[in-house]
Parts: C-alpha cells; sequence; structure tokens
C-alpha cells in the first residue's frame, strides 16, 4: 500500500556530502559526478522528490547551477520549465550564487519592533550593496530573513553561521 | 527492538533516576547540569557551555553530576540557561568561562554563584524557578517536557510518561473512543483558525479509502511566532506519539511531518526521534504486537510562508508549487495524491497524549467555555520578559503583558499587541483585559493565530507596522488569485504613499473598501486575512493615519519622511553645533539664541539628532 518511493533512505538530513563552493568553475569540479551519483542513488526517480532534493543540491553548491537543472529534469522526467517554477516560488532556491558569507538580518516582526531595519540600512550602506545582492569579491551576500525568528534581547545579525547577538546599527 | 515490558521495565527504572528534574524536595545523591539547547541559547553560544561543563567534569573528576542538553526553558531573554536540578538553581546569561566558577562554588562547595542567578524584574535575585513571576501564572501542558527532558533520548521522554498514551490507545481503547476523548475534551486547532480537532479527525475517519495520511504542519510562518520550533526542539517524541495515535483514529498508516528548512535543529531532533523509535520498535509494523504499522517520514520546506496553508502544504509535499487549492473538497476528503489527510498544526498534536493519559475532563476543565486547554504564545516585542509562555485560555492580556511579561521596558507605556502575525491584528489598550480565547480575539478584530505577540510601545507607529505586515505578505503571495496577488500590492502602494507623506484623506477609505474586498474574494486564508493587521489598526489607531495623510506627521518618528524634527527649548543651550553641520541650512537662530527647525528646508537626514551634545533633538 505504500507508495513508491515511500521508502526514502534513512539519512542524516544535511549531512549528505561536503559543501562545493566552487561557483564559477563547475566543470572543472571533481565532486560534481560523485554528488550526483549520490543524490540519484538516494532518492527515487518521482516527482514528490523534487522538492528535497532541490535542498540537498542548493546545501551543496549554494545556489541551484543550470545544468544539475537539466540532470534533475532528466532523472525526475519533469520539465524544465516545472523545476524553475518550482525554483522561484520557494526563497530558499536561489539561480544565482551566493557570496562565500552570507549576513542575513532577521526582520521578523520582534526584531523590527527592536530596529532591525536600521542595521540593515546600516549594512547595505557600509557594503554598498542592498538586499539580496552579493558583493563584488563574492565574499559577502546579503539578504533579509524576514522569518529568520530568534528572539533575543536585542535584533540579531546571522553571520557565517553564528550569529552576532545584541547588535545594534552603530556597531554593523 | 524492545518488547512491551522492556519499555515498561525502561519507564520505572529511569523514573526513579531522573525524579529529580521534577522533585526539588527529593534528597539526590545526583545533580543534573541542564543546559538549554533551543535555537536562541544555541546562538549565544550554550553548546560551548555544554562542552565546557562535560570537560570540567571528566577533568576534576566528579561523580554524581550529569550535563543534560534539554529544550526550551522559555525565557529566551535570559538565555543561556543553566539550570541546576534538584535544587532549582536557575542561572541567567551564563557564559562559556563561566562553567568553571559554577562547578567550583556550586557542585563541590555547594553554595550558589551570586553572581549569576536571575534576576527577577523588580531587581530580586531569584534562588529557583518557580519563584520566577515569569512561571508563576503559566500552566505547561504543551510543553510540559520542554526543558525537563533531553530531546534527543528516547529513555528519557519514556520516563516522563512517554509512549503510554500510545499504548493505552492501541491496547484499549478502538479508533471511535479515541476521536471521542478528543472531541470531549473540547481540543480545538491550534494553528490559528481554531477548528474542532474531534470533529476533523472524525471527517477524516468516515472517508473510506485503501488509503490515508497523517500530516503535521510544522511551517511555521509567521515571522515572530517560535512555539512549534520550541515544540520540535524540546519535545518531539511527543509529536511523534501523537501523529500516531491520530493514524490509528483515523486508519492511516503513514505520516508526514512538513518541517522549514530554516529549523535545522527541529528537523534534526525529530529525524533522531524518528530513528531512535523505530530502533524501539515503536515506530514501524506491528507497533506492541498489536497489528498496527506506521511510518513518519519527514519533508522538508522550502521557504514559503503560503505553505502553513494546509492545502498549499500538500501541494508542496508532493513536490509542486506551494499554491493553495481550491476547497472544497476538504483535505479530509481529498488531500495527499487525492487520499482523504488529516493536517493538525505541532501543538495540537503536542496536547493530544496529554489528553489521553489524563482524560477528557481533565482537559476540558482548563480555558474558557468554548476554548479549552492552554495556548502557548511566543512573546516579543517591547516587553521585558521575552520568550515562549503558555497560559490557559481566558487569561487576559494585562496578566500575560504585566504579570509574565514584566511590563514594558524603560517606563514606557504600552500601546498595543499583535496577535496572529501578517493574519492577524492589534488589540490596543482598552482592550488589555480582554480574556484571550478564539471567540473574543475575533470580536475585537484580532485572532488567535499560531501564538505570536508582539508587545509595541508608544514608539510605535501603527501605519508603519501595518506596512511592514503588508510587505511580507505582499512578498509571499504565491500569485495564484488575482485579488490577493495584485489587491495587497495596491494596498501597500497606499500604505507607502501614506509614509511618506504624499496621501491623501480618500486613501485611508480606499483601504479600506480594498481590503473588504481582498477579505471576500481571495482563494486561501492567506489572502483572506491579509488586510487584518491594516483593518484592525485603522479601527483602533485612525487617528495615526489621519495623522500621515492630512497633516503630514508621524508622531513617532518613525516614517522618516514625514517626522518632524524638533529642538526641545528647554535643553538647547544654543551652541549652534546642529546648525554648523546642518547640510541644508534649515536651523535658524544666531549666537547663544534656541535654535529652531525650519520644516520646509529640512530633509530629516538626523544629522543635527546625532551633533547635538544635550540631546535637545528629537
Amino acid at each position: 500500500m505504500a507508495r513508491k518511493g515511500d521508502k526514502m533512505k534513512e539519512k542524516e538530513l544535511g549531512d549528505f556530502t561536503k559543501k562545493c563552493r566552487k561557483n564559477e568553475n563547475l566543470e572543472k569540479c571533481k565532486c560534481r559526478d560523485k554528488f550526483l551519483d549520490k543524490l540519484f542513488n538516494t532518492y527515487e526517480p518521482i516527482k514528490d522528490n523534487l522538492i528535497q532534493m532541490l535542498n540537498e543540491i542548493q546545501e551543496h553548491y549554494g545556489y541551484v547551477p543550470m545544468d544539475v537543472q537539466k540532470e534533475l529534469s532528466e532523472f525526475l522526467n519533469v520539465p524544465m520549465a516545472e523545476i524553475y517554477g518550482v525554483i522561484t516560488f520557494y526563497s530558499r532556491f536561489t539561480l544565482k550564487p551566493k557570496g562565500k558569507y552570507s549576513i542575513s538580518v532577521c526582520l521578523g516582526t520582534a526584531c523590527y519592533v527592536k530596529g532591525a531595519q536600521k542595521i540593515m540600512d546600516r549594512l547595505q550602506e557600509r557594503l554598498g550593496i542592498s538586499e539580496g545582492e552579493t558583493t563584488k569579491d563574492r565574499k559577502i551576500f546579503n539578504r533579509s530573513a524576514k522569518v529568520y525568528r530568534s528572539m533575543r534581547i536585542s535584533t540579531s545579525i546571522y553571520s557565517k553561521r553564528k550569529s552576532i547577538w545584541k547588535s545594534n546599527s552603530k556597531n554593523a | 527492538m524492545k518488547t512491551l515490558e522492556e519499555i515498561q521495565n525502561i519507564r520505572i527504572e529511569k523514573r526513579k533516576e531522573l525524579d529529580l528534574r521534577v522533585n526539588t524536595k527529593l534528597d539526590a545523591r545526583e545533580k543534573h547540569i541542564l543546559v538549554c539547547q533551543g535555537t536562541g541559547c544555541t546562538s549565544s553560544n550554550s553548546p560551548e557551555i555544554l562542552e565546557n561543563f562535560k570537560k570540567i567534569i571528566k577533568e576534576k573528576n566528579i561523580e554524581n553530576v550529569r550535563v543534560i542538553k534539554t529544550g526550551c526553558f522559555g525565557l529566551c531573554a535570559k538565555g543561556p540557561i543553566v539550570i541546576i536540578r534538584p535544587e532549582d538553581t536557575f542561572y541567567a546569561q551564563v557564559k562559556p568561562e563561566d562553567c568553571e566558577e559554577i562547578i567550583n562554588t556550586h557542585i563541590i562547595a555547594g553554595n550558589r554563584v551570586e553572581r549569576l542567578l536571575c534576576k527577577d524584574i523588580d531587581g530580586t535575585v531569584v534562588q529557583s524557578l518557580d519563584e520566577l513571576t515569569f512561571y508563576k501564572k503559566q500552566k505547561r501542558i504543551a510543553l510540559k517536557n520542554c526543558g525537563v527532558i533531553d530531546p534527543e533520548n528516547i529513555d528519557e521522554y519514556i520516563a516522563f510518561d512517554g509512549y503510554k498514551a500510545l499504548e493505552k490507545v492501541l491496547k484499549e481503547m478502538t479508533p471511535d473512543d479515541v476521536i471521542n476523548v478528543i472531541k470531549k475534551s473540547g481540543l480545538r486547532g491550534r494553528g490559528g483558525a481554531g477548528f474542532p480537532t474531534g470533529k476533523k479527525w472524525e471527517l477524516t475517519k468516515i472517508n473510506e479509502a485503501d488509503q490515508k495520511y497523517v500530516v503535521c504542519n510544522a511551517d511555521e510562518g509567521d515571522p515572530g511566532a517560535f512555539m512549534d520550533r520550541s515544540i520540535l526542539e524540546g519535545d518531539p517524541h511527543s509529536v511523534l506519539e501523537s501523529m500516531m495515535i491520530a493514524g490509528f483514529a483515523i486508519g492511516a498508516n503513514k505520516g508526514y511531518i512538513y518541517v522549514r528548512a530554516e529549523y535545522p535543529i527541529a528537523v534534526k531532533r525529530f529525524q533522531i526521534a524518528i530513528n531512535q523509535a523505530k530502533n524501539y520498535g515503536i515506530l514501524g509494523n506491528n507497533i506492541f504486537g498489536t497489528g498496527f504499522d506506521f511510518d513518519v517520514e519527514i519533508r522538508l520546506g522550502a521557504g514559503a510562508f503560503v505553505c502553513g496553508e494546509e492545502t498549499a502544504l500538500l501541494e508542496s509535499i508532493e513536490g509542486k508549487r506551494g499554491q493553495p487549492r481550491i476547497k472544497p473538497p476538504y483535505p479530509a476528503v481529498q488531500g495527499l495524491w487525492g487520499k482523504p489527510t488529516l493536517i493538525n498544526n505541532v501543538e495540537t498534536y503536542a496536547n493530544i497524549t496529554r489528553i489521553i493519559l489524563n482524560g477528557a475532563d481533565w482537559y476540558s476543565a482548563i480555558g474558557t467555555e468554548k476554548s479549552k486547554g492552554t495556548k502557548v504564545f511566543a512573546l516579543g516585542g517591547n516587553v521585558n520578559n521575552i520568550g515562549l509562555v503558555e497560559v490557559p485560555m481566558g487569561t487576559t492580556l494585562r496578566e500575560i503583558v504585566y504579570d509574565i511579561g514584566g511590563g514594558i521596558p524603560n517606563n514606557r507605556e504600552f500601546k498595543a499587541a499583535q496577535t496572529g502575525g501578517p493574519s492577524g491584528g492589534c488589540i490596543p489598550k482598552e482592550h488589555l483585559d480582554t480574556p484571550i480565547d478564539y471567540e473574543s480575539l475575533k470580536e475585537i478584530g484580532s485572532m488567535m493565530g499560531s501564538g505570536g505577540m508582539i508587545i509595541m510601545d508608544d514608539t510605535k507607529c501603527m501605519v508603519n507596522l501595518a506596512k511592514f505586515y503588508l510587505e511580507f505578505t505582499v512578498s509571499e503571495s504565491c500569485g495564484k488569485c488575482t485579488p490577493c496577488r495584485v489587491g495587497t500590492k495596491r494596498m501597500l502602494e497606499i500604505l507607502e504613499k501614506l509614509c511618506n507623506g504624499k496621501g491623501e484623506e480618500e486613501d485611508i477609505a480606499k483601504l479600506e473598501m480594498l481590503a473588504q474586498n481582498i477579505i471576500k474574494s481571495s482563494v486561501c486564508g492567506l489572502g483572506q486575512s491579509a488586510p487584518n493587521p491594516v483593518l484592525s489598526s485603522l479601527k483602533y489607531f485612525k487617528d495615526e493615519f489621519i495623522e500621515h495623510a492630512v497633516d503630514k506627521n508621524c508622531r513617532t518618528h518613525e516614517c522618516k519622511a514625514i517626522s518632524k524634527i524638533t529642538i526641545e527649548a528647554e535643553k538647547c543651550k544654543g551652541c549652534g553645533l546642529c546648525q554648523k553641520f546642518c547640510p541644508v541650512n534649515a536651523i535658524e537662530g544666531k549666537d547663544r539664541e534656541k535654535r529652531v527647525i525650519n520644516q520646509e528646508k529640512c530633509i530629516r537626514c538626523g544629522t543635527c539628532i546625532v551633533k547635538c551634545p544635550f540631546k535637545a533633538i528629537s
């Protein structure tokens, strides 16, 4: 009675492969075939797994590269257009590489009430980029995480997987 | 694999060992150091604290002390939190380097580290957890195990009556019995709308099909709410157990939990819970030898608010764009892959095991006439005790803000509370004494919502806040139906006009009309409730909207474009610094005279505010 593909292999989520961030030289990237092999072995070729697989790809590359989309399309037998539709629908997936460090400023209500927008403005001014952009050296990617919410006494900035608590607009 | 007897043995043995966690009077040989590992405390270095404790204990070779990671204690503002049991000492804002002192002074010498003890709002030093005013009016049912057990250890869950409810259901009850208990308890959906849970189960049960599904909605979208996350992080097994009970009641043997990918800790702990339950034979085939099969799988969300809507969530599980379906047919008839599907929120599930164990009468005795039980709120914003609170239904807002929340910081005045996030509305000062339940909140133009509660003081501009929520819904609208896609955008444009000083009085009427039309014609809950924040602020703070539109003034200075910067005459010493730095020469006055800002020339850059040595400009 169980649907095909329901028996997804048990695995620790997020512990898939080491991250690859060689955004520019994907063809030269050694781990590419290895990663895709592993991905296609873990999931069964049914459409239901699309979002799960995109999550893995996004996690691995920091974005969803075009040629990986093509492979995915063939594997799942889903048109490219539909994959594009799904990628653009969910805010977690991006079509362009993100920077090495990503700064997320929490603009959730609680932080907003405490002045998170001021921090955002100040960051944009200092880095010379606006929300969702990457600096020229690809080091910093700036985005607002509206629903990243963790509450503390003050506003929080999420950067380099560590968060800096109690920031204020001055020390941004 | 464990037999039922083995599990019962674990329950008895472990309980003896862990009794000191709940019984403060106990004269135990052991001491347990509990370190909060919720997301809030984790971000402020609590994993390092945990490691430090372990390291020091190993180095010093101390016996009878255990370090345990737990879920959220609730008082996130005071994190990272360390609690030492059985004496219940509450250490707040602990740093990794404090571990040594705690071990030396508390564990070895037996004295409390006064410096780190938590201070209550009135400044008194609190010796133990129960003394905190934050906890006094709370009643923990859904959060019962959060902060008591190690969420990554199934034995500890079993010790605190874990999987006992499942055993009772499978061995002693029929599906109809279960549904009757839930119905009788009066439990209503905690996701926001408050649909009676028992009724939902019954509707899903009566639909005959070869396959049914149980889905847990953990796509907590409200920006400002984190109850579901804390439950999943602190007590994942209770959600798992309740999903199995639901599966038994409606005749499903497959469950999905849809969690936001933004909650990595919650996802990890739930996966661990699933694996442990499978190892013990609690999850899988022929559970407890009763012939009941059940399996649960995690599905990750990918950052779309609309996926919290039940039919959009189903689409997303199926691997499609998360656009809502037209209802009816409801998921109870045609849900996941066209099969009858039961969808409940995390908090709803967290209540189920307690109801089964303690009975429907126990549960329905708590709360108000139509809203039973307790509700967890994520208290945030301008309030002293930020954190997670669980109160019985019918508690007034005043009790939550002033007694549990400890009042507003800096002695400012309460202006409004926002509940229900982007779908809810605000509650002004005059309704502070409204009892909080589904009906009375709806009556005053707000809604229960999933449980986000943001408190605002008098420095917050309501027009700006309405704009903030609309920005959110505009960016999260899925685009399927026109009223929501275009209508909310137009509303946002009007609000932006108001905030930029380009609004007119008739804009307010336009805003109201547009809002009503969007409510009437949108397909799903997101669109139908998107104008609520605007409508409720219009209802209670219309004067502020008129002020923005007609006088072109924002009294809180939050809307920069129209806030008037003024110099307080009493504080101004006439030094002229502001005049010197003003880029557009908008400040008038000579020598030692008091300065005045020419509002027509002023571009509100704020330079003078920073430059004034007497803080006279605001």
